[in-house]
């Protein structure tokens, strides 16, 4: 236990994070605490925004399983199994999450827009790629066939690495909820899908848990969806 | 392919071996009676008037190729029949089924899932070789559903790992047609949901005839095997992972005897004729797709096209139906749609049970070059707010 007190501790202090926060992550297994796992990113414009290190793990929704505020989504969790993002999770399950995490202590967090995932996730290398088709028409197949087929099987937390700002995996295989609407017409509590944001930008159903590939869909889903707060809170 | 090969040539070895036979040239020489050789190699017996009838007919080796490809063949067949050689090593192999690492110890005809598929005119011999591979755990053998015959010859092509056999059926019905293995009991259903399955197309000699009977030429083709897949899971409800071939036995019974499969795939993997392996195609092209399921019914539809021309139970001397939305492909066999591309993009081809298009796997997309048709179709709004009325 004291062993991997002392990790928490080493990872905490190699993000570079406040003396506070890492006094409240030596409740090693108190798994909210580790949501404190914060790194400060600019954003144009002078604000800043502190962004955890890591998705949402099982083992923090399993918590808020076990507190009622969640769905019980994660199955069985082995004790050897080591940390891994949380995926299989929708809208609806991410505001639950949210909505418990908030009313549990006292920092608040959020999701990220779009546009500020973007800017967190700006170093992820861009490859680019030559369009399948140039006219326009043909817009809604032209990126067809860009995106890179990536293996599904959920690795544990930081297996991806980390960009120099410090945060892990946003270059792996689980996309994040955005809380960008699809729609900035739509009233935000009736938006039907948002932004998801990975390897490539997409949109899902509020509903959607597990993204699939087939039928009329012609593109490339994300592998996994999860999640990764942010705070405006120092 | 190589290292089927490599193995191919060690069990040829081992074959050589172990019946005493001096060379390969030997086989070869033996002609029709290539079964030739001692004890352990009985001789196959052949009413000598039919062997020397097909001895004078010229013999061609089919070169087989990975699926969704046909091999290299004529659509109209010039002068007398042939008979077409080819070789089938069967190679029991773990493959990966989906992008999230879930695995089968597959059964295989030629390394692929599903198998090669064969292609002759209707009067033509086909002589297939069947090797099983030294590597291999378990009998096999080959049924074809269009031979006549000895069961499709499943009863004359037993064989353990390390042996092989030689068959040969006249293709007499113009058609496509599924091949399996079926080695007896519980093991017919278990090695054809472990993949081992494949088609054959047996050409009219004059080639294929649209609804009118005017001759019919494609410029390309595809071969798509439809694939269930019955994988257990374990406690906690991951599919499981198995060490050796055959092992999931009992395991994967109990989850067929439940019709339902976990996966439905084309080509032996979700995903596998998505993206950079979509098939391809262009606008005006008349493209032949060939859909082989060897035990579970499917419903094949192309997104954004039509069945132009569908023989939907693959016999070639049935007229096709003209301009389907969706055909049936019965378990237990093979049928050909051939549809000339009009618009670009991308085509999703799909068994439209959706539910299995999307949630099993069996999808593929067709990316298709060209200049969009304005009256064909155009976006005359695009999407945005509801004008009020």
């Amino acid at each position: 236990m004291l062993a991997l007190a002392g990790v928490k501790w080493v990872v905490a202090a190699a993000a570079g994070l406040s003396g506070l926060a890492i006094a409240g992550l030596l409740g090693w297994h108190d798994a909210v605490q580790a949501d404190a796992l914060l790194r400060r990113v600019e954003l144009p414009g002078h604000a800043s925004l502190f962004v955890a290190v890591r998705e949402v793990t099982r083992r923090q929704w399993k918590t808020c399983a076990e507190a009622g505020a969640c769905e019980d989504l994660t199955g069985p969790i082995h004790r050897n199994e080591p940390d891994k993002p949380m995926t299989g999770v929708n809208h609806l399950d991410v505001e639950a999450y949210l909505g418990w995490i908030n009313a549990s202590q006292d920092r608040r967090y959020r999701l990220p827009t779009s546009e500020e995932w973007n800017v967190i996730a700006a170093d992820l290398p861009h490859k680019p790629y030559k369009k399948l088709f140039t006219d326009p028409r043909l817009a809604w197949a032209a990126d067809y066939g860009s995106m890179e087929k990536v293996s599904a099987v959920v690795r544990p937390s930081g297996a991806f690495g980390s960009l120099p700002n410090g945060i892990a995996d946003l270059g792996g295989n689980v996309w994040e909820w955005t809380s960008t609407c699809t729609s900035a017409e739509i009233e935000p509590s009736n938006c039907p899908a948002y932004h998801v944001e990975g390897l490539h930008e997409t949109v899902l159903s509020v509903f959607v848990r597990d993204p699939a590939s087939g039928g009329c869909a012609v593109g490339a889903p994300p592998a996994n969806v999860g999640v990764r707060l942010v705070s405006d809170e120092e | 392919m190589t290292s089927i090969l490599n193995q191919l040539n060690e069990s040829r070895r081992g074959f050589l071996k172990t019946t005493g036979l001096a060379s390969l040239a030997t086989l070869a020489a033996a002609g029709t009676a290539r079964a030739a050789g001692e004890a352990t190699a009985p001789v196959a017996k052949v009413d000598p008037a039919v062997a020397a009838d097909i001895a004078k007919l010229p013999r061609v080796s089919q070169k087989l190729v990975d699926p969704p490809f046909l091999p290299e063949h004529e659509q109209t067949a010039d002068g007398q029949p042939r008979v077409i050689e080819v070789t089938l090593p069967i190679v029991e192999k773990k493959i990966q089924i989906d992008d999230e690492g879930t695995e089968i110890w597959a059964l295989t005809f030629n390394g692929t899932v599903p198998g090669p598929m064969i292609i002759v005119h209707e009067g033509d011999y086909v002589e297939v070789t069947l090797q099983n591979l030294p590597t291999n755990s378990m009998e096999h053998n080959i049924d074809f559903h269009a031979a006549t015959g000895g069961l499709g010859g499943g009863a004359l092509t037993k064989i353990l790992p390390g042996e092989e056999t030689i068959l040969r059926w006249k293709a007499i019905k113009p058609g496509v047609f599924v091949y399996h293995c079926a080695p007896g009991d519980v093991m017919i259903p278990y090695h054809v949901t472990h993949g081992m399955n494949g088609a054959v197309m047996v050409l009219p000699r004059d080639g294929l005839k649209d609804s009118e009977g005017k001759p019919f030429k494609y410029d390309r083709a595809y071969y798509i095997g439809e694939q269930d897949f019955y994988i257990p899971k374990d406690e906690d409800g991951n599919y499981k992972k198995y060490e050796t071939a055959g092992e999931d036995l009992s395991e994967s019974l109990d989850v067929m005897r439940k019709l339902i499969p976990t996966h439905e795939v084309f080509n032996g993997k979700a995903g596998a004729l998505t993206g950079k392996q979509a098939m391809k195609a262009k606008v005006g092209e008349a493209v032949l797709f060939i859909h082989a399921q060897a035990t579970r019914d499917t419903r094949p539809h192309l997104i954004g096209g039509h069945g132009d021309l569908v023989w939907e139970t693959g016999s070639f001397n049935d007229k096709p139906d003209t301009n389907l939305e969706t055909w049936l492909i019965r378990g237990g066999s093979a049928g050909a749609m051939a549809y000339t591309f009009r618009q670009p993009g991308v085509y999703a081809y799909v068994n439209h049970n959706l539910i299995e298009a999307v949630l099993l796997g069996a999808t593929a997309h067709v990316v298709v070059e060209g200049d969009w048709n304005d009256d064909l179709m155009a976006q005359v709004k695009k999407p945005g707010p509801m004008q009020a009325t």
